[in-house]
């Protein structure tokens, strides 16, 4: 457990962007690990299942909370996306707690963290996931068109909160 | 530069590469904590109070087959039951009876048709979720009192060894 833990929770809390939440998942994960320990134990594909099962309880637990969600919403305004990452502040304000801002990769987490749901969740599940722009769109029920545009805009978004961060050189 | 303007090919993949160069965020300590104390409440747990995946085989098959068994009486054997006292109340002669042997099947049909009518309705998962409480309610009851009347017997058998 202690080889995966990281990853697992870095799986959830980076879609949830709540850390209490994604200790919740990280622990369900765990333990849905443990009932299938017999077939994960010498498995050389624990890794990826527990990184699936993860990706899903968050976009799970995403769901849940659909009134609040406006990600399948095709008609999402700038104004209310505005209005998304300023009721986003209080959780980024909680997440930042055990994020070393001083350091580039806690500034990054950081302003990962503030962008949007229906920006960073597509953003997420394109750069850390490994997952095609039409995975994303089946896995989110919406269409292709807005999965780009929603990663486009957030990858705008996170560039602009990083304007004062050093990019590493390519 | 403008940020929210559109992001050339380079900036795109210098993010990517940013992105993903981060480390991964480091667990809450308590999580292990946490995870090995509810494994270890669910293992102390009895087999009742677990998942229904983790009971018994022969309890799961006794809850399936008893639940199976349930739909079938309610939906068959109650209407049919219900007929064949209208037959021996109003059956006289020997026509009378042929044709009263149709009239299970009719209410059968009639029944079925009113209920289906009436669950299209009630969303399937309420009907499910229904059933499933009603089955378990049913079976857990049968084994408590199955479970009492063991516990009684061998509390009497050591009474009497000793």
């Amino acid at each position: 457990m202690t080889a995966y833990q990281d990853m697992v929770f870095t799986t959830a809390v980076r879609l949830v962007a709540d850390t209490a939440e994604a200790q919740n998942i990280s622990q369900d994960v765990f333990l849905r690990a443990y009932l299938h320990f017999s077939d994960l134990e010498h498995s050389p594909t624990a890794g990826g299942w527990l990184k699936t099962v993860a990706r899903h309880l968050a976009l799970n637990h995403l769901s849940r909370h659909k009134k609040r969600w406006r990600l399948f919403s095709d008609y999402a305004t700038e104004e209310e996306a505005h209005r998304d990452i300023d009721q986003h502040a209080y959780v980024s304000d909680t997440l930042g707690q055990d994020l070393d801002l001083q350091s580039e990769h806690g500034r990054i987490e950081y302003a990962l963290a503030q962008l949007p749901k229906q920006e960073r969740i597509p953003l997420v599940l394109f750069h850390f996931e490994d997952m095609s722009y039409q995975d994303i769109a089946d896995t989110l029920h919406c269409s292709l068109g807005k999965v780009k545009t929603d990663i486009h805009r957030g990858r705008a978004k996170l560039a602009s909160l990083l304007s004062h961060t050093d990019w590493p050189a390519t | 530069m403008n940020h929210s303007s559109e992001l050339d090919a380079l900036s795109v993949q210098r993010l990517h590469k940013a992105l993903r160069a981060l480390p991964n965020r480091q667990a809450p300590k308590q999580l292990t904590q946490q995870v090995l104390h509810t494994i270890e409440q669910q293992a102390h747990a009895s087999w009742w109070n677990q998942a229904f995946r983790r009971w018994p085989r022969g309890a799961q098959t006794v809850l399936i087959s008893a639940c199976l068994i349930a739909l079938s009486v309610s939906t068959v054997w109650s209407p049919w039951r219900f007929s064949l006292l209208s037959i021996r109340l109003h059956a006289t002669d020997g026509v009378t009876r042929l044709t009263s042997l149709l009239t299970p099947l009719d209410t059968i049909i009639s029944w079925q048709s009113v209920l289906l009518h009436a669950l299209e309705k009630v969303p399937m998962h309420w009907l499910i979720s229904f059933g499933s409480a009603l089955g378990t309610l049913y079976l857990s009851i049968i084994l408590l009192a199955s479970l009492i009347t063991q516990r009684f017997s061998h509390a009497h058998t050591i009474g009497r060894s000793t």
